[in-house]
């Protein structure tokens, strides 16, 4: 299997601080990879680099061969690049088949000016968006309440229809940012279902940053360890629960005698 | 979608422009020309709303320069009415209407308020909130006294003997164009792009949508549709001074907006009608002076103390304007059926 993503000394500074410091990350095709660390280790500030909401300092990121860094989110977005957010970022007053649908508006396939006047060929790519998007809807249930509003959803609910939205921009990688925040044991074994279910569904490559560690150790096949911005360990999650830094990192360490 | 479902499309349409065509000929012309003028002028407003609801109310970018693109436009659409060498068969139409020559003056003014658009909305869009709302707050003071040191068009004496050329048809036309394009946008694709910039701009952008673009497609059309009230504006009128688009009249322009709806284009068209006339309708109220008991209610300054009074009670009441951001249909039919359309008050939170 070919690397989708490469990651090479990726960096980022704000001012004195450095964020993230020589994160090197291959994602193969197809893989689930955690990204974990304690608060504060830039998990975040790196998805936001692997999404492109900001740019790195330093270093490169190669999606599919190619280099992606230096572009704007959407164009990673355009190039199959889709995250959530730790906190949801639905579009709040609008309804649940609006959100998605609003994924599926970069390839909606016709122009602004064929938008003034609906013809018949708007219709059909209308009526296809709307397929797609109900599609979407049924895949993470939540078919029967499309039409309502979609901070009227309950919060589970809310972080599948992030997750819908986003897989409705057709990704190849797909990027979650703990997706099980805030949700009860029976939610988030619930939330691991449904991201093997995405995975075998679409075939996406995931990487998630997750502090559930129930979550991480019972998906992830890879995982990175992140401390004060530089990676400490990287392996598959046996060999992350043995090792002593990551021990280290997150409990402290032992005075010795 | 069938053939059948476009020629009622287009054949509602056009009914809907013969309707106005016979409205002006058979009965407009009838009417007092005190109800004539605040039809007209209502109209106007109602064209430059909808260019600003798309701004402020769908994108939700705050521009305060709306005034600036209507004088831009309305100068721009006089100068191709007045001094242009139309070719003859342009000029001389069998009407008066100047059916070829007036529509081009017009869509030639609204693309000139549309490149200004352009060029004041690259730089200042990335501006936010209270920031861009100074950015074209200027804008539309350097229009402004900009006109008035321009000699060619009349400078401080403002532009005179335009010829009058808008009419109810005219008008009402263009408040139907525009309505139906800014409908049609609005329930598309690009449409809901423009709208996610408003919802969250972040969450826009990792779905995909280029933010920047739509901010300034949004702010594009906008300018041109109030370019083209300018140019109705300056053809009823007949006079164009720079002072005329000072910076109340973008303010006007921003209350209908807000008492509308932002982001609400049938609360918008009712706020320009409300707002146009209801200033001119509490004269009326001065016929109390003569009945006793009333006598306060009927001084003239009463006027502007019930206007006041009556915002300040609509934005008690209904403080996300007459229809927040939804549709007057929309609302009247989730009323009938019974399904909320609004956010719940309370929110299922982690």
């Amino acid at each position: 299997m070919s690397a989708l993503m490469k990651v090479k000394g990726l960096t980022r500074r704000f001012g004195g601080l450095v964020a993230v410091n020589g994160v090197e990350l291959d994602i193969e095709e197809g893989s689930l990879v955690g990204l974990i660390g304690p608060n504060g280790a830039g998990k975040t500030t790196c998805f936001n680099m692997l999404s492109g909401v900001i740019q790195p300092s330093e270093g490169s990121i190669k999606f599919m061969d190619k280099r992606v860094d230096g572009k704007k989110a959407y164009q990673f977005t355009q190039m199959g690049i889709a995250r959530t957010f730790q906190n949801i970022r639905l579009f709040k007053s609008l309804s649940v088949l609006d959100n998605v649908k609003i994924a599926c508006h970069f390839n909606c396939g016709y122009s602004m000016f064929r938008s003034f006047v609906h013809g018949p060929f708007f219709a059909k790519k209308e009526a296809e968006i709307t397929e797609h998007a109900m599609e979407m809807l049924k895949i993470f249930k939540l078919d029967h309440d499309a039409h309502e509003i979609s901070t009227n959803l309950a919060y589970g609910e809310q972080r599948r229809l992030e997750i819908a939205r986003a897989m409705a921009t057709r990704p190849k990688l797909l990027l979650l940012d703990e997706p099980a925040a805030g949700m009860n044991p029976t939610e988030s074994h619930e939330l691991m279902e449904l991201i093997r279910f995405t995975r075998e569904k679409f075939g996406t490559t995931i990487v998630l940053i997750e502090h559930d560690m129930h979550v991480v150790m019972g998906l992830c096949e890879k995982i990175l360890v992140l401390d004060y911005g530089t990676p400490i360990a990287y392996g598959v999650p046996a060999e992350i629960q043995a090792n002593p830094r990551v021990i280290e990192a997150y409990l402290g360490k032992t005075e010795e005698e | 979608m069938n053939t059948a479902h476009y020629l009622k499309k287009w054949g509602i349409l056009l009914g809907a422009v013969v309707l106005l065509f016979c409205i002006e000929e058979f009965a407009f012309w009838a009417i007092n020309g005190f109800w004539q003028n605040l039809i007209i002028l209502a109209g106007i407003n109602m064209v430059a709303a909808l260019g600003l609801n798309l701004i402020n109310g769908y994108c939700g970018q705050f521009s305060l320069g709306h005034a600036g693109f209507m004088a831009i436009g309305g100068y721009t659409t006089a100068f191709f009415t007045m001094r242009f060498a139309w070719p003859d068969w342009m000029m001389h139409m069998p009407t008066d209407r100047y059916p070829i020559m007036f529509p081009l003056s017009l869509i030639l003014g609204g693309l000139v308020a549309a490149v200004a658009g352009l060029i004041v909305g690259i730089p200042s869009l990335r501006l936010k909130g209270d920031y861009l709302a100074i950015v074209t707050l200027a804008f539309g003071e350097i229009v402004r006294v900009f006109l008035l040191n321009f000699d060619y068009m009349g400078a401080a004496r403002g532009l005179t003997d335009i010829p009058k050329i808008s009419s109810f048809f005219w008008v009402y036309g263009c408040v139907l164009l525009a309505t139906v394009v800014v409908l049609n946008l609005i329930n598309s694709s690009p449409g809901r792009a423009i709208i996610s910039v408003r919802e969250d701009e972040l969450a826009a952008e990792v779905m995909g949508v280029w933010t920047t673009y739509y901010k300034v497609a949004s702010f594009l059309m906008g300018a041109f549709l109030a370019g083209v009230a300018g140019g109705l504006m300056g053809h009823w009128l007949q006079i164009l001074t720079p002072e005329k688009f000072n910076f109340v009249l973008s303010i006007e322009i921003v209350v209908i907006v807000v008492v509308g709806g932002m982001g609400s284009t049938s609360g918008v068209l009712l706020a320009a009608i409300l707002l146009t006339a209801l200033p001119e309708l509490l004269r009326f109220t001065s016929g109390m002076a003569a009945v006793p008991g009333l006598s306060l209610l009927g001084q003239p300054s009463m006027r502007m103390i019930l206007y006041s009074l009556m915002m300040i009670l609509l934005m008690i009441y209904r403080p996300k304007g007459l229809c927040g951001n939804r549709e007057i249909w929309d609302i009247l039919k989730n009323r009938a059926s019974g399904t909320p359309s609004e956010p719940r008050k309370k929110q299922a939170m982690p």
